[in-house]
């Protein structure tokens, strides 16, 4: 078998592989929690845990159930001028593009546009360099 | 597409005219039987782009809108889903406040056998009030807001494009330009020098033998053109309204 067909390219279309966490025993929630401005943070602190909800694209009407953190990212956090900005570690960039565009396979290409960048080889590197990192993985066809 | 369309760096930054869309826009100025402006060319892009958002936001026809209601059995199409067709299988209420009441219809799609959700029965405007002020913007908003941006890459595009000719503002497919040969420009010609006085192309077009059915924009669209690439001529007036006289005279 030929490797080099199989490594991914900054054309490879990625996505969060929620079950990674699991598998490796991560908090999911937490890190989503942490995505959020200390504004909307508020509305789950006091022991309110995340309920499932429906998410509905403002674009087509379509419906996604979603958790609460999950849902406040796409309908609230992702419209915050700096919810995506320079100072941002590029993973937890990567990681808040993903949640912003709902899980939408997006390539290393696709992710520099989204996070105003000119090196999607750079994000490539990241991504492929030294294990999954936030649960981003490669779309398996 | 339909959600980047919302954005301005959509416009500005990633909107391109393919060579498809060159054929389609000749196809439509062939119909329309007029050169066009940079502007008006622009805008029927986009329209065209933008226009299964209209559909979708009108409903209607069998077109699913989110603030219309269903029942199970309903047959919708999904103009935002490349017109994907399905029947609703199943409803049930909505779960957000954020929206207000709503309900979610799950609607069997015929090509794929999937099954997606989607929301119904919504009050007009909730979709905006759940994003920010600009998470939508009505179609013709967009065209209002971003066609300047649409305009530059029409006339890098067409500029650049052996299928397209220039005149001043207006474009029109080099397919449907009238030959104005050198006879006919004599004629032109002949007719300044003995008025002695700049002349636009409608009065021009009055003596020159043309047997074409162009209409009479397009007859004097190539006339202009002809006149332009030629050295004895020269425009005195604007480009909008141009003026022919002797560039031996002038």
């Amino acid at each position: 078998m030929n490797f080099k067909l199989l490594r991914p390219t900054t054309n490879t279309l990625f996505h969060i592989d929620w079950s990674w966490f699991e598998r490796n025993g991560l908090d999911v929630q937490s890190l989503i929690r942490n995505q959020l401005s200390p504004n909307l943070l508020r509305k789950f602190a006091d022991g309110h845990s995340p309920e499932e909800v429906d998410y509905i694209d403002p674009t087509t009407g379509e419906v996604f159930r979603l958790d609460s953190l999950r849902e406040t990212i796409l309908a609230e956090s992702r419209w915050e001028p700096d919810y995506i900005n320079n100072s941002l570690p590029l993973m937890q960039g990567v990681f808040r593009v993903f949640l912003a565009e709902n899980n939408r396979p997006l390539s290393p290409v696709d992710l520099a546009h989204h996070l105003g960048r000119r090196d999607p080889e750079t994000i490539l590197r990241v991504l492929t360099a030294s294990g999954v990192q936030n649960g981003v993985v490669p779309l398996r066809k | 597409m339909a959600r980047v369309a919302q954005t301005e760096e959509y416009w500005r930054d990633d909107f391109t005219i393919e060579p498809q869309d060159e054929t389609t826009l000749q196809e439509y100025l062939l119909q329309h039987g007029t050169p066009l402006t940079t502007d008006e060319i622009a805008r029927y892009l986009m329209d065209r782009q933008l226009s299964p958002v209209k559909r979708a936001r009108r409903g209607g026809n069998g077109a699913y809108a989110p603030t219309e209601s269903y029942e199970v059995g309903d047959e919708l199409t999904f103009p935002l889903l490349d017109g994907l067709v399905g029947e609703v299988v199943e409803s049930r209420p909505g779960r957000n406040e954020r929206y207000g009441e709503f309900s979610v219809i799950r609607v069997r799609f015929d090509e794929s056998g999937e099954a997606r959700e989607f929301a119904t029965g919504l009050r007009e405007g909730v979709l905006q009030v759940a994003g920010s002020a600009e998470s939508w913007m009505e179609p013709e908003e967009i065209v209002t807001r971003f066609s300047p941006y649409v305009q530059e890459t029409v006339e890098e595009t067409l500029g650049k494009s052996d299928s397209f000719l220039r005149f001043g503002p207006h474009w029109l497919p080099r397919l449907m330009l009238v030959d104005f040969h050198e006879g006919h420009r004599n004629i032109a010609e002949a007719m300044i020098d003995i008025t002695g006085e700049a002349m636009a192309p409608a009065e021009l077009l009055t003596e020159i033998p043309v047997e074409d059915e162009a209409s009479s924009e397009v007859k004097q669209f190539s006339l202009n053109y002809a006149l332009s690439r030629d050295g004895r001529f020269t425009n005195v007036g604007t480009a909008l309204n141009p003026r022919w006289f002797l560039s031996r005279l002038a």
